[in-house]
Parts: structure tokens; sequence; C-alpha cells
């Protein structure tokens, strides 16, 4: 029992008696070398000085940097970045513990407000490693410039100094500009590095008079022993032969100096016209490879520019033992800008459809991968009845080419031919260890068969992507009652959401009804269809849209989501088309779904597709 | 239940129960590295930086708090809650501006966590939403700044953005 606090002895009431006796001696002369032995401790343990607090004084009682970071880690970065305002000590304190927090600072020529000028001239002549509340950096100059630009300059080689993290660099530039970058390290007395890179995301967009200078490349990244991820995004608009050795080149240069990369686990390559040549290079990459993402516009194997097959089976076979997640792309599915075919940049005719290749058993065998955790197939813009069958990928038997395979996607864009039966493999064996699949195809075609063939190929699904389709979405809320995760892409059907979720016809309560009002609803009265309380066990709930609206009334929080009882997460992933400002869930009753449910509403600066590209 | 006593700077002595004591880990560490065993832990030790009234008040703490479930690991992606500071802790804390950071330097020094954390929450709520002319106020701090250093430190805050 812990003796009153009141029941204060002193010292020497405890320290062991010089006058004890002799019986007591043993005991004693143990005692005191215990004490010793804790002075002892107490002073290496717990210093008797405490840290050098010079300046640092909070009222009468010095603040040592532990305990100011742990007050500062309390606070959010709005409150953060005022505090680096109080004073030196408080800004070095709130520096450390908000850079983590931040996003990477984007920088753009072309945005009025955070233009590369007012950038270069607040990073000029600053420490990056030290004193700035950023470490990440995506620079976009998007922009065709036709000279080296002396902002650009300055910023870059403030970035390259050191200790920058994170750096996505889209090219769209005259890579002399790296030329005079490097001058100005030099100039500084340093030069351009990245020994602190972790993720280089590089894209280029080639263009007439875009020349091989860019192989400073090599140099510059000869030191990225911390590189953990490269993605490579090689663009371009206009097929112009000369552009393929130029990527060979690229890819070279990478490859002849992979010894710099060999802590890279993660590699995205993507250039509009794949080739042959160019996966026999990569073939040449000898350090494993866990995420593995390809990606190639879509053109016809005639004009010998379409994903290239059994190079592509080669590269995979020499990852075959080490790799975890594969995704392959064919066809675009970001960045395709309906005005570029208008500017005459972007080439795309009737007859260039795509042919993914693993779906076609004639161009590719896929080794068997034992590892392998994720398989993603990406195809867009599908529209030619004579390749139809090419789709399918009855060839493949996924227990026996991914034994260990967890997630499966094959995502769809602009699909818009009837053959739907084509989305899956028609496998004999279904696969017993795929828990995640993700089929988030087009909107516009439902897809009947859909349902029953996924269900028949994986038994053991558990977290589902799928575009909203009436009849495939109430089966679903019908048949699948293990599944805890579910993504519902709806596209633009936002405004009908309620009526999805609740199974209600919606002109039954599109009114605003009032909180009491909706508790009173009487629901059931007016479902007519299956709908999310039917997955009993279901957990998570993403909403995909490309809708600016986001509307989900009191009726839906009440009489869904808090009367599932294990439902605890709700997620809005907002995409859209064109930049809005009323994002709205309109229900009146949030802080009690609140307080149930972990609600979130993420709006995207980036198209839809895009998040399913490079890694 | 067996005791061990904990000496202040002054020289104060408390005797504390040894589970108590087990919640600062300096504490904790100690007496297992010395291997005191719980029925022989009758032993003074000295704490050269916690005073007697603030080692009071650490103690008072830590018994209140002693069935609580250990706190959660940091974690930066965790929402930043400061709002839930219980009512007791609320009222315990209600002292001095210098006895706050005291306790807060004691917790920290002594290493218990669930201590550390209220303490910092309480002082995180009087730093929220003021401006760092408020702050410099509220804890008497000097602005070592030159004007041209404020500047260049509001045009970086200019590109922060949340994650």
């Amino acid at each position: 029992m812990l003796q009153s606090l009141t029941d204060v002895r002193t010292k020497e009431d405890h320290l062991p008696s010089q006058n004890s006796s002799q019986t007591s001696d043993l005991a004693d002369s143990q005692q005191v070398q215990i004490f010793q032995h804790l002075k002892k401790m107490a002073e290496s343990m717990l210093p008797v000085e405490l840290p050098s607090t010079e300046g640092n004084t909070v009222g009468n009682t010095a603040l040592i940097e532990d305990v100011l970071m742990c007050i500062l880690r309390k606070l959010e970065v709005p409150d953060l970045m005022l505090c680096r305002l109080v004073n030196k000590f408080w800004c070095r304190c709130a520096t450390r513990v908000v850079k983590p927090r931040t996003k990477a600072v984007k920088i753009t020529r072309e945005s009025h407000q955070k233009n590369l000028m007012k950038f270069a001239r607040t990073v000029e002549g600053k420490d990056p490693s030290r004193c700035l509340p950023y470490e990440k950096y995506h620079i976009d100059i998007s922009q065709r410039i036709a000279q080296a630009d002396p902002y650009f300059v300055t910023v870059f080689d403030h970035i390259s100094q050191e200790k920058c993290k994170k750096l996505k660099l889209i090219f769209h530039f005259r890579p002399e500009v790296l030329v005079d970058a490097e001058k100005a390290a030099v100039a500084r007395n340093g030069k351009m590095s990245f020994v602190s890179l972790e993720n280089l995301d590089l894209k280029i967009r080639f263009y007439d008079g875009f020349t091989p200078q860019f192989m400073n490349m090599e140099e510059l990244l000869q030191d990225s022993e911390g590189l953990r991820k490269i993605n490579l995004s090689l663009t371009s608009y206009i097929i112009n032969e000369r552009q393929h050795p130029i990527v060979s080149s690229i890819l070279r240069c990478f490859t002849n100096t992979q010894n710099n990369f060999r802590n890279v686990t993660t590699l995205g390559i993507d250039y509009s016209y794949l080739k042959s040549e160019h996966l026999k290079i990569l073939t040449a990459w000898s350090h494993p490879i866990k995420t593995l993402a390809l990606g190639t516009f879509d053109l016809k194997p005639d004009k010998r520019v379409g994903f290239p097959g059994e190079a592509l089976t080669e590269f995979l076979t020499s990852q075959k033992d080490t790799l975890l997640n594969l995704r392959i792309c064919v066809g675009k599915p970001y960045e395709w800008e309906d005005h570029a075919e208008d500017q005459g940049e972007l080439i795309f005719q009737d007859d260039n459809v795509y042919i993914p290749p693993v779906c076609n058993p004639q161009r590719v065998t896929l080794p068997k991968m034992p590892k392998l955790r994720s398989f993603e197939v990406l195809a867009s813009n599908p529209n030619k009845v004579g390749v139809m069958w090419a789709w399918r990928l009855d060839h493949l038997s996924l227990p026996e080419t991914f034994p260990s395979l967890k997630k499966f996607s094959l995502i769809m864009f602009w699909y818009s031919f009837g053959d739907s039966t084509g989305f899956l493999p028609k496998l004999d064996q279904p696969s017993q260890t795929v828990e995640e699949v993700n089929l988030p195809a087009s909107k516009d075609r439902p897809d009947p068969a859909l349902f029953h063939r996924m269900i028949r190929l994986f038994p053991k699904i558990s977290s589902l992507e799928i575009c909203y389709e009436r009849m495939t979405f109430e089966n679903i809320c019908l048949s699948l009652p293990g599944l805890v995760k579910l993504t519902l892409h709806l596209g633009e059907d936002l405004l009908h959401l309620d009526s999805i979720l609740t199974g209600a016809p919606s002109l039954e309560h599109r009114a605003t009804l009032c909180e009491k009002e909706a508790e009173k609803f009487n629901i059931e009265s007016v479902r007519s269809r299956p709908s999310l309380i039917n997955l009993i066990n279901l957990e998570e709930l993403v909403i995909t849209t490309e809708d600016y609206y986001v509307r989900i009334t009191d009726v839906t929080v009440h009489h869904v989501f808090l009367v599932m009882k294990k439902f605890s997460k709700l997620t809005i992933d907002a995409y859209p088309w064109e930049e809005r400002t009323n994002w709205i869930i309109s229900s009146k009753c949030m802080a009690k779904l609140k307080e149930k449910v972990k609600t979130t509403l993420n709006v995207h600066n980036k198209c839809y597709r895009e998040k399913f590209f490079l890694p | 239940m067996p005791v061990v006593r904990l000496q202040s700077v002054d020289g104060e002595v408390f005797p504390v129960d040894v589970e108590i004591a087990r919640m600062s880990f300096a504490i904790r560490n100690m007496l297992d590295d010395l291997g005191v065993q719980d029925n022989d832990a009758e032993e003074v030790i000295p704490l050269p930086n916690v005073t007697g009234p603030i080692l009071r008040k650490v103690i008072e703490w830590c018994t209140h708090h002693k069935d609580d479930p250990p706190p959660p690991e940091e974690d930066d992606t965790r929402e930043k809650r400061t709002d839930d500071i219980p009512a007791w802790d609320q009222e315990f804390l209600r002292v001095d501006q210098a006895v706050l950071f005291d306790i807060i330097l004691a917790a920290n020094y002594l290493d218990i966590k669930g201590l550390l954390d209220v303490t910092c929450k309480t002082v995180a709520n009087m730093i929220k939403g003021k401006t760092p002319e408020e702050i410099r106020k509220l804890f008497n701090i000097k602005n070592d700044f030159t004007p041209a250093e404020e500047e260049q430190i509001r045009k970086e805050n200019e590109w922060c953005e949340e994650k």
C-alpha cells in the first residue's frame, strides 16, 4: 500500500545507520552498497545537469528540446507554422515536427501564386536539410522553354544538395538545364547529388528537338544508394522513330549503372511505344524487383510498336522469383487529354486498338511467379470486335501461375463493346488465395455475367472494387456476406447514391428530411431492393466518384451506416473532372455518423485513372 | 506491498509502492538493471532533477493512474487529439505555469509517458489558435528573430500544405 504523501521522511531516516548493531552490520553494508549503486545509476541514467537550454526559456522554466518537441507533436500543421515564428529555438523544433507532415512542394511554372521564381527566391541560399519545413518536391515544368531558366537552376541546385527525400520531376524542357544546374553547384563549391533521394519519379515529354543530353542523369544518380523507387514515364504525342533509340539510351543509362540502384525494389516504366528492344535492355537489370509496372500506348502489332510479347515474357522470367506486385498497362489510363487530339498532338486512330498481351495466349506466356501477391492488368479504349477474342484470359490459370496471389485487378476504361464476358478469365480452377478483387470497368456497359464469374473464380473474396451496376450490385449485396471492404466506383451517379445504398426508390427520400424525421422514416416500407445492409460483415465502404457533389442524406446515415454493426469506415474519394468547390456530404447528422464511423472525404487533384498506373 | 523510496533533489524521501514507481521507465530500468526484487526494494533512489513538491505531484498522478492501461505508441499518422484530457487530470494540472512545466520536465526525466502526454496536451491547448506574439507573451519568450529572418520564415510557410 502506498504510504500517505504526507508521510514524508528525511533522507537521514532512510540512510543506513552508522550505529547499527553487529548483527545488522552485514545487511547494512549490503544496503549501503545498493544505495551507492542506485545513486551511481541514477546519476548516469538521469543526468544531473539538464541539457543546455540557453535561450529556451518558457516563463522561468528551461525547456529542453525533447520536451518542446513533445508538446509541438500535439499540434496541427497550421499551429506549427505559427510556432516556427516564435523564436529560433521554437522554429528549429517546429520545423522538425512539421516536416514529415507536409505535402511535397509542388512547383509549376504556370501557377500564378506558387511560381518558380517565388520559390527560387524563398530557398536561395538556404540549407534544405535543416531549416525548411518540407523535404519533398514535385517540380512540374510543363511549359516548353527555349533556354535554361535561372530560377529553375536555383531550385534544382537547392533540391539536389542533400536530404531531399522524395522528388518528382516532370521534365518538359530542354535538359541543358541540368548542365547549368551543375555549374551552379560547382559555383557554390558543391556538387549535384541525390544521395538521400528515395523516390525518383521522372517524367519526360518528348518534343521535336529533344536531344540525348539527358544522359547527364547517369552522373547525377551515381550515388543514389538510398533510392528505393524509380518511375520513368516517357511520353510522346507524336510517333517518331527517332525517339526509340533515345529511350533505349535512357534505359541503358539506368541498367549500365544499376549498381547505383541496388536498393531499388520498385520500378515503373511507361513509354508510349514500348518495343522489344527496350524490354531486352531491362532484362539486364539484375537486382531483384519486388514491384514492377510496365505501360505503353496502344498500337497494332503490325506497326511493330505494340506491346512486345516475347520480350515481356523474357523480362518477367528474369524477375519471376522475387516479384510481389505486377502491373501491366496497355492503353493510356491517364493524362488522356481530350483537347490534345484537336491540337493534332495525339495520334489515335480508330484502328489503333490495343491488345492486352497477357490476355493473348499467342503472344505472351507468363512464367510461374511463386511469390506474386498482386496482379493487375489495366487496359483502355478497346473498340474493335476483331480483337475481342484476344481479351480472354482463358489460357491463364491463376492458381498455377500465381499460387500466392492475394489481389487480382482487371481495370478497363472506356470500354464500349458489349462482349463483357471477356472481363474475367474463364478458369476451371478457382483461385483459393485471392482475397481482393478490383474490377472497376466502364460503367457504360453493365456486365450481367460478371458477378457470377467472379464468385466462381474467387470464392475467398473479402475486398471488392467494382463499378456500380444495379444488378451486379444487388447480387453482391445478396450473395457476398463475407465482404469486409467494398469500393464502389460511381462515376457521376452520386445523385442516386442514397437510393443505391438504402435500396429504396430514390424519390422516397431525396427530400431534405430533418434529423428527427430521418430517424422516424420507415425505410422498410419503401425498401424494394437488396442494399448495403445485407453485407453484415462490411467494415469499410469506399465510394469513388468523378462528380463534384457528394450527397448522403440523413436517411442513409440512420438506416444504413448506423445500423450496420461492423461498419466503421467510410471514405469518399473524389476525382473531379473539373475544379469545383461544393463538395458536400449533405447529411445533417454527420456528428452522429462520425461518432461511429471514421468518415473521410478526399478530393484528389489527379484523374481517377491515374491512381492505377505507376506505383 | 513492497515500496521503494524516492529521494528528491532537496532531500525529501517519498516511500512509494514499487508498482507505482515502475510507471517511470527510468526507475523501472534502474530496478531491473540492479536486479532489485519487489521484496527487497526498500532502497532509496536519488532523483537529482526533481524537487520535493514536484515529485509529490508526480507520485499523486501515478497513484491515481496506477491501473490505467499502457499508453499507445506515438504514431505520426494518428489523429492529433488534445480534447480528450480526463476531468481529473484537468483539475490536477490546474497549477501555475512554472509548476506545469516542472511536471513536464519531471515526466520527461522519469520517462512517464502518460503524464508527459497529458501535460504536453495541456500546454498544446494553451498554444492552439494563438499568434506567435501571443505565444511569446503567454510563455514569456524573447523573440530573437530579426525582421528579415521573420519574413523569410513566413515565406517558407507559404509553401507548406498539410498532407
